[in-house]
């Protein structure tokens, strides 16, 4: 028998679907790093013992009165500071791809928070007015 | 508790809520009951600006695959840098609101083991990137305007200064160039808006600015407007009144007629009061116009009653 | 969200942190554990040697290339893909592996569980196709054998610099980039436009445009339980004091020793005195001035201090300059010094020292 007769039955639909050869006792195939698993999960709210309560996070911003009744401490809750008119923004959560990114410039200073920049920008601003930020040709933007 | 389940959901409610109840109260037969409606999702309606459906895509329960594919990249922090606050604080909550919508249908495609939730976790993830990068340039102006803040303190007043002595040189400062630079300057630098409202208030940077400006055109025009003989101007109210005429000599030769009334009261105000006083005379003037305002008002309606 | 997914990457081994001969066997594990269909025909290349600018990957999709290696060395045909994962590419005409696809995977009109699926190749594998110009208006295509990056430029189809792509060793003759294929803004990108208006400008060193209530602790979480970058620690003052050890005093020889050192010091003589000047002085002279050697004596003419005397005077001129130059630089280091300190001062007084 030649050796390639062996490797096309090797080749067979099943055999090469069931990788790799050792499939579990039940028959199902095991794909997976090793046969024991993970162990080192976090613990969901049904392990622990008896004192183990995990939240969801999701309260603390009241209490219970004696008589089982909720009273919401209004300083806890959560706000949420929204534009008055959210429908007027015309931005999007992405920027077209046809967008090149421009480079921002800092020469003397020391970066994008630095106190003279910004110093120096109003300098400018109170001779001039409004102040422009050109782009040129390599898409250099003053920082 | 058991008789109050069964009045909401078993076909005989209508029977059982005229029997008698707990408390003894029974039901007049003259209120006609309807039907009990069946809690099915055929009989339940939504209003269409319900703000749940904030978290659902025009309407839709899931967007498939197609629908989120998506060309563009994520913003940039120098794109970032060119937008106010006002610009920045819609976009996250533009993104915001994008991200709810995903983990939503994420969680729903996960619900059934479907790997698309891959897919929306991948745009979810483009999209928080814009969001840190809108934390990472509001960070940055926070530093920058505390650190230029201890730049002013140490070279401030060299900058105050050389300016003060190019006003002075300068011949014709009653310009539009000249005002607006000073308009500028009390703005930038003092945090004295050009329209006083009820929001201002006084402090030490406001003080200052009024000082300096009051005493920048009383310098200036006292002599061209023949009243070098006040001398030095003496307190807060004095330099207010310079600081609040125009920058002009007429503007002065008004404050120096204001002055002499009041130096005939003999009154000095204390450095410990300065803030005060300003504070009084900004909140009198808005007083006023407001009684003006109001008093126009009022006219007005007269005169179209008349008519 | 809470899924099992992101409980992987939490929780699960990260490859990335074993030694490279560890991270060798348990990408092979898992290449085990992959549907053979799945598996890739190249090594993953991790993230950080991945290639990210064009003069890495040399080629972009739509370049024309030469195959120099395998079955198909010779022919000529373009780039379909940029393979990212592997740093490998996927050509237009190229070999093909036979693969057998689960029907989940099957492609529309598939009826056959095994299909012909593309190679990848290596970038050192092709060679970059190019036309020149002869003389006589005839165009002629070259290969380039190896390929050098001089020189930028602003690409309008890329919307970005791009590098130059020459010969090398024949500089001059360059080889474009090809044009690609325009892409369309998706629902969820801004257009240009919008994206490059400037909205916002600096005018005050008071405020920014920020409405009333503001700060930027409004979005960070006070309550955190993990340290963050700008969650800076301090020192209070008494934990200054237990934490600096005390100067251990001198001993009584000690103070001995330092006090006849001081004494030696001053007794030596660091100046002379115009008298032993003048004495050295005049026997210099005296012999200088009975020379008889004519030689030695035109040597001693041409080094007559009074002839340096106007150079000096310059030297002295220029460093008295430099030491100018040098206060007013002392100077300005101390008015930054002093801003620094002014800075750092008031947070010493709101939340005790620092720990830098």
């Amino acid at each position: 028998m030649r050796a390639s007769q062996i490797l096309n039955f090797q080749e067979t639909l099943v055999t090469s679907l069931r990788r790799p050869w050792k499939p579990y006792k039940d028959g199902t195939l095991f794909y997976g790093h090793s046969k024991t698993g993970n162990k080192r999960l976090p613990m969901t709210t049904k392990d622990g013992n008896k004192n183990f309560y995990k939240g969801t996070r999701s309260s603390g911003i009241g209490k219970f009165d004696m008589y089982g009744k909720y009273t919401i401490n209004y300083e806890k809750v959560r706000t949420f500071v929204a534009p008055e008119d959210m429908d007027s923004c015309p931005l999007k959560p992405l920027v077209s791809s046809n967008t090149p990114i421009p480079k921002n410039t800092f020469t003397g200073y020391k970066g994008a928070s630095d106190g003279k920049l910004l110093f120096d920008k109003v300098k400018e601003f109170i001779e001039t007015g409004k102040v422009e930020y050109p782009v040129n040709e390599k898409y250099h933007e003053r920082g | 508790m058991f008789k109050q389940q069964i009045s909401k959901f078993h076909t005989s409610a209508v029977e059982m809520a005229r029997t008698t109840s707990r408390k003894g109260y029974r039901l007049s037969p003259h209120v006609k009951l309807r039907k009990p409606i069946l809690p099915t999702i055929d009989n339940i309606t939504v209003k269409e600006d319900h703000p749940l459906w904030e978290f659902f895509s025009n309407g839709k329960f899931v967007r498939t695959g197609q629908e989120i594919a998506y060309t563009g990249r994520p913003w940039s922090v120098q794109e970032l840098r060119r937008k106010s606050f006002e610009d920045l604080h819609g976009l996250w909550y533009v993104c915001l609101k994008e991200r709810n919508r995903l983990y939503r249908e994420e969680h729903v495609y996960e619900q059934v083991g479907s790997m698309r939730s891959n897919e929306f976790d991948g745009l979810s993830e483009q999209i928080r990137a814009t969001m840190w990068r809108i934390k990472q340039v509001l960070t940055e102006r926070d530093s920058s305007l505390l650190r230029a803040k201890a730049e002013f303190k140490a070279d401030g007043e060299k900058y105050l200064q050389e300016f003060r002595e190019k006003y002075l040189q300068e011949e014709q400062v009653e310009t539009d160039e000249w005002f607006d630079k000073l308009e500028r300057i009390q703005y930038a630098i003092f945090g004295i808006p050009d329209v006083l409202d009820t929001n201002i208030k006084v402090d030490l940077t406001f003080l200052k600015g009024v000082k300096f400006i009051g005493e920048l055109k009383f310098a200036k025009f006292a002599e061209a407007a023949g009243r070098s003989d006040l001398g030095e101007l003496r307190d807060i109210a004095e330099i207010y009144t310079v600081f609040e005429e125009s920058a002009t000599v007429e503007g002065v030769q008004n404050a120096c007629d204001k002055i002499d009334e009041y130096r005939l009261s003999e009154i000095t105000i204390p450095g410990s009061k300065e803030i005060q006083v300003v504070q009084g005379f900004i909140d009198d003037k808005i007083q006023q116009a407001q009684s003006e305002f109001i008093e126009e008002a009022e006219n007005e309606k007269i005169e179209n009653k008349s008519i | 969200m809470s899924s099992l997914r992101d409980l992987s990457k939490r929780y699960g081994a990260n490859v990335d942190r074993f030694p490279h001969y560890l991270r060798k066997m348990f990408e092979q594990m898992s290449k085990k554990s992959q549907l053979p269909a799945l598996r890739p025909d190249a090594r993953i290349v991790e993230e950080s040697k991945r290639f990210t600018k064009p003069s890495q990957w040399k080629v972009q999709v739509g370049d024309r290339v030469l195959i120099t290696r395998g079955k198909l060395s010779g022919t000529v045909t373009k780039v379909a893909a940029l393979h990212e994962a592997s740093n490998r590419i996927y050509l237009e005409q190229s070999e093909t592996r036979r693969i057998i696809a689960p029907q989940a995977f099957w492609q529309p009109n598939q009826d056959s569980h095994v299909l012909e699926y593309p190679k990848t190749y290596h970038i050192n594998d092709v060679k970059v196709v190019g036309t020149i110009v002869e003389e006589d208006g005839t165009e002629r295509d070259i290969a380039a054998d190896k390929l050098v990056f001089k020189g930028a430029y602003f690409d309008q189809d890329y919307n970005k610099m791009m590098p130059i792509r020459r010969i090398k060793y024949n500089e001059h003759i360059v080889i474009p980039w090809p044009k690609p294929e325009p892409v369309e803004d998706c629902e969820f990108s801004t257009p240009r436009e919008v994206t490059e208006v400037r909205t916002h400008y600096t005018d005050s060193i008071v405020k920014l445009d920020t409405p009333e209530g503001y700060s930027v602790e409004t979005f960070r979480n006070p309550t955190a339980k993990n340290w963050s970058k700008w969650n800076k620690r301090y020192l209070s003052k008494s934990d200054i004091k237990k934490l600096t050890p005390p100067e251990m005093p001198l001993s009584e020889t000690k103070k001995a020793m330092l006090a006849d050192k001081l004494k030696i010091k001053e007794q030596q003589i660091t100046e002379m005195s115009p008298e032993v000047l003048e004495f050295i002085g005049g026997k210099v002279a005296q012999h200088l001035n009975s020379i008889t050697d004519p030689n030695f004596k035109q040597f001693v003419d041409a080094n007559d201090p009074a002839r340096f005397i106007a150079k000096k005077a310059k030297k002295a001129e220029e460093k008295k300059a430099l030491i100018e130059n040098n206060k007013e630089n002392y100077k300005l280091n101390e008015i930054r010094k002093r801003v620094e300190q002014k800075h750092k001062s008031k947070s010493v007084k709101k939340h005790g020292n620092k720990i830098w």
